[in-house]
């Protein structure tokens, strides 16, 4: 039974002309102001709404049939008539295209053929030329299984038709089902048919329409035979699965599209092959199997062209044995035409046979059977008892679980209005990202796959088949987490806490299971807010009210059945103790709405209001207001409508009651309708509290709200906009509609006061045109002087709002609706959001703590969460001087040492020299933090510099007169001294300087000149005292790598990388005694020195090799430091290695390689096990690769990779260092290098060179616990 | 004969009573149109519908003297409509019949009316759930019989029950949505 509800309709109307869903969603649910019944009328108009489309669009009689029309003129050959050189005989059919008749050949043979005229709608020459074409391969055919086609050509009338082999059999299901046949028997009717497509198909033949009455069984000789009828007939027709093929054939053509694969059913369907006739075969064994068709014939006959196209390439259909279950009564037939019960029947079909009719109709060709007899051969395998092809697609039925399980719940019947509002969460994510979250998904999915197919197929030895299940299932894991943190990835951008943090849960280990969470996970779960407190109150709020100070939470509950009272209760946020509970009776009008819509009225139309002192809270119906003391419980006083001036709604749509009392108690604004429709008048009444009298009336057909104090109200007015006057004079103080109108009126504004009452705050809808819909935007004033302070836009809809104590700031939120779980703070003045906090619960109300610095939440869940709001204020660093250089960054990567060239005037002392240029030069040695803030400076600064790992001192090195000398400043008491000798001599080019582990000790290779002759000399000083502990012997080369074995007693140095092949031999590698000053290893040797890494335990040395000769393959070779062996060596396909990193422990060499195919830069990283030399994983990026780097735990690899030239927009990537899956991935807003994890795993950064105009800086992401620790 | 102009302007006047005696008239009239076509066309033609309502409207009203002809234009287009609407189910209903193993009947009018072959039973679920309709509003089911069983163009069916553009797509989309649903609902 449909009801007709003029207020349903009306409300159906509206939303339906509204594009965007969720406007629709936050409209309906606001036009229904908590009706549920009502609700549910709106959403089921809305649906079937939405399932309409062409349902009556097209009139029963045809419009374009004026005479004359030939192309719709009904066939008019009937027996008797003469087609050609045929005579007709019989009709013996009436297929989807046209009528089929017995016809007899008059010449050049005499013999009775099947005749095919097309119906209307055709072109005819566009048929015959397509059939010419294939006629040549048609002819070609021959098969005793399928039903020759010998011409085709035009009637006098000019219609195509087609003439066959004349079968007369009848469609192979119906024989099935009157033979009463067995499972096994249409198995083998079905070979039957596979032979005779394979055959067609070896000719170059698909036949595009294959279905149950294409394919005819004909008694010969007493034995069934089967003819595939109507071969290049639907290629010459050029059916496709148009908007008019199915509307002006739709009963008849019904069966096209319920076999018709999913590349058929695209818009322009031309590339469509064999598999695609495996597609239909799939269907045709499908049915054979279950009676019905994959996808339901019912739902194609109503659905609009669109949504079958959508089916057909989108969903997916359910297994023969899943449907079997669901075939309902319909099952005992079923299994009586195939000779058998239906337990049976349904066991039978499970399984194997599942598999083989899945594979056939995979969305993705690529994934069904390659031909017809490689499906036959699948079915004889099953028939013999043998292993089958096909495949269970268990682990694709878990992802997929999986991912409807965080997709939107669908919830239809459901009465209640907060099980609605939840059922939205999650529909923000939106389909395009659903589609992209199902391809990677499905990726991860086919990956699974593999690796559990690779597990099944290996071996016989019982215990590697174990370990390589193990391993597999280990595999498994790690796809289903990366797919999961994808999942979670996308909902964080969508910024969709609650879907996040569940997904998040979701991956949390199991007892037993290895933790495969990292970085990605706590730096998702980082984004959201923590926390600073989280009461649970509740099992949910509904529309809960908040005290000003956060103190109390009020709620109305849902009544468990109809006649069970609703319960008004009271708590305190900070324990949960509950301090208030008061049954509450239905008002009149809850009664009324119950009665109208015959549906128990568990929600009524409540709302809540604190008084600001928090001493008492009203509560309104739609009858009554009453009062009630916090402290006693007790009723302060209440004021009820008076019975006989019922208040009339516009549709009995509500949002809320009609009245609301002052903030003080004395007053009580009520609001009076009167009339229907467009007749409707309203007006407010000011109602004394104490007396009830009237004591005034305001025109007005909205609810004022009081100011704080009750002395003013603001409402807001169709016709003069946001309104201000005395509550008891009823002087208008303020007066302003300075907002351009949308097309959707919303007179209510919504007005709030601000807590100093000096300000007002409204939600108008300013639309850019008159016709177009406005957008929701949030508008605050100063009251004095009238004017606009800012504007927030866009807002969703439904936003509410909260004044700071200070009337600074406004939280900004979307009760409900939203999938996301996000709170904006706007700042009054400029309407700038200054800080979002992404929660991981949907708030529900939210108010300040009363200094401010807090926000008090209560979340649809029924807790009430406590979040810090003091804005970072961001510091928008400026640049300090002119070729900005980062000298280093700390180890946990907060602070960063940099030198510039100074511009501004000298802080004062004698000017640093720096090279023999005309000019003296200034340059300036800064320590910044992670945010650009400058902690230190010094006007000094020379010839490179190198901030130690604590992030204290900057050791440097200072041109003098008469040579250069190291210096270290030290950041927390800015002195500068020097450090070890004055070095004569020198060169003018940067040395490589190196701290220790522990900071005690430094490192300098100084490049020295004496006429043509250049040393280089490594010199070890005490990073205290200043006192050289060593110094080496001078070597030939200039060194680019120093560093400190972790022990402090070697210092390792080395040449600079080089692609020059001209200089092979100046690559060195040493180990140099820090005690004595001896060079005590010599690694190599090396040519062409492509990247050196010292392993974090000091125990292996890596270096790679840029060899073009003689291999043509480059080559990375790990040393043990300690003898200087070789311990493994790793050839690769030649590409040019741009850096060496060895994982913890030295136990994995990453290799950072590019090369250039045909002008395009490709980057891959390779990963090798040290041990086994084997290559375990590259990571192929789509872009190049700038820098990579291990986590400390060496369980993730992180890239950072450019998207286009150097300086462009980058990201940095997060791999799984296991299997090479991608993880996560950060934007960064330009390329910088030194991509590293500080030692503790909780920040990753790079450090980012300064340019023209902006400063040097470090990206850095933090992930700030670790997994265990984060849910307590 | 009571004359057409007359009951429409009776029925301006608030008589709806008279839409019973103006509905056998136009239903008459239809046929006899049809009948005068079809004798001027070859065999196997159709004939257009919304042609034959405004030629009958224009026969049985636009003629009458001394009124403008638009008066109880809505009235006459509603009435029409329904007549279409019986027609329709009529002929519906005859080749339902003739499926199930009926004779083939004597080539009448309505023969020639192109009902798409695949639309009878469409024809008659709505032609079911219409009343219905008009019970609750009757300018929606109006809309319905212009639209679908007069064969009138969105823009034609709104001129011609005196509707703005806008009215007639609000009452349109509800019409199909609350007659979407009862046949969903029937099955």
């Amino acid at each position: 039974m449909v009801d007709w509800n003029p207020q349903a309709n009306e409300i159906f109307l509206q939303a339906a002309e509204i594009a965007s869903a969720n406007d629709r969603q936050a409209f309906v649910i606001r036009a229904c102001g908590g009706c549920a019944a009502l609700l549910e009328q709106v959403e089921s108009l809305l649906a079937a709404c939405g399932d309409l489309g062409s349902f009556l669009d097209r009139p029963a009689v045809d419009r374009r049939a004026t005479p004359g029309t030939a192309d719709y003129r009904p066939i008019a050959e009937g027996p008797g008539s003469i087609v050609g050189p045929y005579r007709l005989m019989e009709q013996i059919g009436e297929g989807g295209f046209g009528l089929v008749f017995v016809a007899e050949q008059l010449q050049p043979v005499r013999r009775k053929v099947a005749l095919k005229i097309i119906k209307p709608g055709m072109d005819t020459r566009e048929v015959i030329a397509r059939f010419e074409a294939e006629r040549q391969a048609l002819a070609l055919m021959d098969h005793p299984n399928i039903a020759r086609v010998f011409d085709a050509g035009a009637t006098e009338s000019g219609r195509p038709y087609f003439v066959m082999e004349l079968v007369r059999g009848i469609p192979i299901h119906e024989y099935c089902d009157t033979q009463q046949l067995a499972t096994r028997s249409r198995l083998e009717l079905f070979l039957t048919v596979c032979q005779a497509v394979q055959h067609a198909h070896t000719k170059g033949i698909i036949h595009r329409d294959l279905k149950p009455s294409n394919i005819l069984v004909a008694p010969h000789d007493g034995a069934p035979v089967v003819k595939v009828i109507d071969f290049g007939v639907a290629k010459a027709i050029g059916q496709q699965l148009t908007e008019k093929t199915i509307y002006t054939r739709f009963t008849q053509m019904i069966g096209t599209p319920l076999y018709m694969s999913p590349e058929q059913a695209e818009i322009n369907a031309l590339d469509v092959d064999i598999r695609s006739d495996v597609y239909s075969l799939g269907v045709l064994l499908y049915e054979l199997l279950t009676g019905v068709t994959p996808f339901d014939r019912q739902r194609f006959q109503k659905a609009a062209y669109e949504e079958i196209r959508r089916i057909i390439r989108e969903e997916e259909p359910p297994k023969p044995s899943t449907r079997l279950s669901t075939l309902g009564e319909t099952l005992a037939r079923v299994s009586l035409q195939r000779n058998t019960q239906p337990e049976k029947l349904s066991a039978l079909v499970r399984g194997d046979l599942d598999w083989i009719v899945m594979k056939a109709l995979e969305k993705d060709r690529a994934r069904r059977y390659e031909t017809s007899s490689a499906f036959a051969a699948d079915v004889r395998r099953y028939l013999a008892e043998e292993p089958i092809e096909a495949r269970p697609p268990s682990v694709g039925y878990r992802m997929r679980k999986l991912m409807r399980r965080h997709r939107t719940p669908v919830i239809a019947s459901s009465a209640f209005l907060l099980v609605l509002l939840l059922g939205l969460l999650g529909t923000g994510l939106g389909l395009v990202q659903a589609r992209r979250e199902a391809q990677r998904a499905r990726l991860a999915q086919f990956e699974a796959e593999q690796q559990k197919q690779k597990a099944a197929d290996e071996g016989k030895n019982a215990v590697r088949e174990k370990n390589h299940a193990l391993a597999a299932r280990e595999g498994l894991r790690r796809a289903l987490y990366a797919a999961q943190i994808n999942l979670a990835q996308n909902a964080w951008k969508a910024e969709n806490g609650p879907h996040t943090t569940a997904i998040l849960q979701s991956v949390t280990p199991k007892p037993g299971e290895t933790d495969l969470r990292g970085f990605e996970w706590r730096f998702l779960q980082g984004q959201f807010q923590r926390e600073e407190q989280i009461v649970r109150i509740a099992d949910r709020f509904v529309e809960p009210a908040l005290s000003d100070d956060g103190a109390y939470v009020a709620d109305v509950g849902l009544a468990r059945d109809q006649n069970s009272p609703r319960a008004l209760k009271v708590w305190k946020t900070a324990n949960g103790s509950e301090v208030l509970n008061v049954s509450l009776s239905q008002s009149r009008e809850d009664e009324r709405m119950a009665t109208l819509h015959r549906l128990p009225s568990m929600i009524g139309i409540d709302a809540l209001q604190f008084s600001p002192d928090g001493t008492r809270l009203t509560h309104t119906n739609a009858n009554r207001i009453a009062v009630f003391e916090i402290a006693t419980g007790g009723e302060a006083f209440h004021y009820d409508l008076p019975a006989a001036n019922p208040s009339a709604s516009p549709f009995g749509v509500r949002t809320g009651p009609d009245m609301v009392v002052s903030p003080d108690g004395r007053r009580i604004l009520r609001l009076v309708r009167e009339g229907r429709f467009s007749r409707l008048s309203s007006k407010a009444l000011l109602i004394d509290t104490e007396s009830g009298n009237e004591l005034r009336t305001i025109a007005t057909t909205t609810l004022g709200r009081f100011r704080r104090d009750g002395g003013q109200i603001a409402y807001g007015d169709p016709k003069r906009g946001l309104v201000i006057e005395e509550t008891d004079s009823g002087e208008v103080v303020f007066s302003v509609k300075d907002w351009s109108e949308g097309d959707f009126r919303n007179s209510e504004l919504k007005p709030q006061f601000s807590p100093q009452g000096n300000r007002v705050l409204a939600f108008v809808l300013e639309g850019a045109s008159p016709r177009e819909a406005g957008a929701l935007r949030l508008a605050i004033w100063d009251v004095a002087t009238r004017a606009r302070l800012s504007t927030v836009s866009p807002i969703e809809l439904s936003a509410k709002a909260a004044w700071s104590p200070d009337g600074q700031r406004i939280a900004l939120w979307t009760a409900g609706l939203q999938p996301g779980a996000n709170l904006s703070l706007v700042n009054v003045q400029t309407g700038a959001e200054e800080q979002r906090i992404l929660g991981s619960a949907t708030v529900a109300a939210a108010t300040f703590s009363p200094d401010g610095k807090q926000i008090v939440v209560a979340c649809h869940d029924g807790t009430i969460r406590v979040w810090s709001c003091t804005p970072e204020s961001p510091h928008v660093a400026e640049p300090r001087g002119r070729f900005e250089m980062l000298a280093g960054v700390s180890d946990d990567g907060r602070r960063a040492a940099l030198t510039a060239m100074l511009t501004d005037a000298p802080l004062g002392g004698a000017l640093p020299q720096i090279g023999a240029g005309p000019r003296p030069r200034r340059s300036g040695l800064f320590l910044i933090d992670a945010s650009g803030r400058v902690l230190a400076r010094t006007e000094e600064g020379g010839l490179g510099s190198v901030l130690d790992h604590a992030g204290q001192r900057v050791a440097f090195v200072r041109a003098v007169p008469g040579g250069n000398q190291l210096m270290l400043w030290d950041t927390a008491t800015g002195n500068s001294r020097p450090c070890g000798e004055l070095w004569r001599h020198a060169a003018r080019v940067a040395p490589a300087l190196a701290f220790s582990h522990d900071d005690t000790q430094i490192a300098i290779a100084m490049p020295l000149e004496n006429g043509e002759v250049r040393k280089t000399v490594i010199q070890v000083c005490d990073a205290v005292s200043g006192r050289i502990m060593c110094t080496s012997e001078p070597i030939d080369t200039p060194l680019s790598f120093l560093a400190f074995n972790p022990d402090g007693k070697t210092v390792y140095a080395s040449s600079f990388p080089t692609r020059d092949p001209s200089a092979p031999s100046s690559s060195v590698l040493l180990g140099l005694d820090v005690a004595t000053g001896e060079i005590r290893t010599r690694f190599g040797p090396i040519a062409l020195q492509a990247g050196v890494s010292l392993s974090d335990n000091g125990v292996f040395l890596a270096a790679a090799h840029n060899m073009v000769q003689p291999s043509g393959r480059g080559r990375a070779v790990v040393w043990n430091t300690r003898h200087g062996q070789v311990v493994n060596a790793f050839e690769f396909e030649h590409r040019f290695v741009s850096k060496v990193c060895l994982g913890p422990q030295g136990r994995d060499l990453l290799l950072m390689t590019h090369r250039r195919i045909s002008g395009i830069a490709e980057s891959q990283v390779l990963v090798f096990d040290v041990a086994t030399g084997r290559e375990r994983v590259s990571l192929s990026n789509q872009g190049q690769v700038v820098d990579a780097t291990f986590s400390p735990d060496g369980a993730r690899i992180a890239t950072l990779v450019a998207e286009g030239a150097q300086g462009g927009p980058g990201e940095v990537v997060l791999w799984d260092a296991q299997t090479g899956r991608e993880l996560l991935r950060l934007p960064a807003e330009t390329i910088g290098e030194d991509l590293r994890f500080s030692p503790d795993g909780r920040r990753l950064f790079f450090s980012i060179r300064g340019a023209r105009g902006r400063p040097a800086r470090i990206q850095s992401w933090t992930a700030p616990s670790r997994p265990g620790t984060v849910e307590d | 004969m009571p004359d057409v102009t007359h009951i429409l302007s009776q029925m301006e006047a608030g008589d709806l009573s008279a839409a019973e005696q103006l509905l056998p008239l136009v239903y008459d009239e239809l046929r006899m149109l049809a009948a005068a076509r079809l004798s001027q066309e070859k065999p196997g033609q159709t004939i257009q519908a919304t042609a034959l309502v405004h030629e009958a409207y224009l026969r049985l009203v636009g003629a009458a003297s001394g009124r403008s002809p638009w008066n109880g234009r809505g009235h006459f287009f509603a009435a029409a409509a329904e007549a279409m609407r019986r027609i329709l189910v009529e002929r519906a209903r005859a080749r339902s019949r003739l499926k199930h193993g009926g004779g083939r009947q004597r080539c009448e009018f309505e023969e020639h009316l192109a009902v798409a072959e695949d639309r009878v039973e469409e024809l008659l679920a709505v032609h079911d759930a219409l009343d219905e309709l008009a019970r609750h509003d009757p300018q929606a089911a109006d809309l319905v019989k212009l639209r679908f069983f007069a064969g009138f163009e969105h823009q034609e069916a709104a001129e011609a029950l005196g509707l703005s553009r806008r009215a007639a797509d609000r009452l349109w989309r509800l019409a199909r949505t609350w007659l979407y649903q009862v046949l969903k609902d029937e099955k």
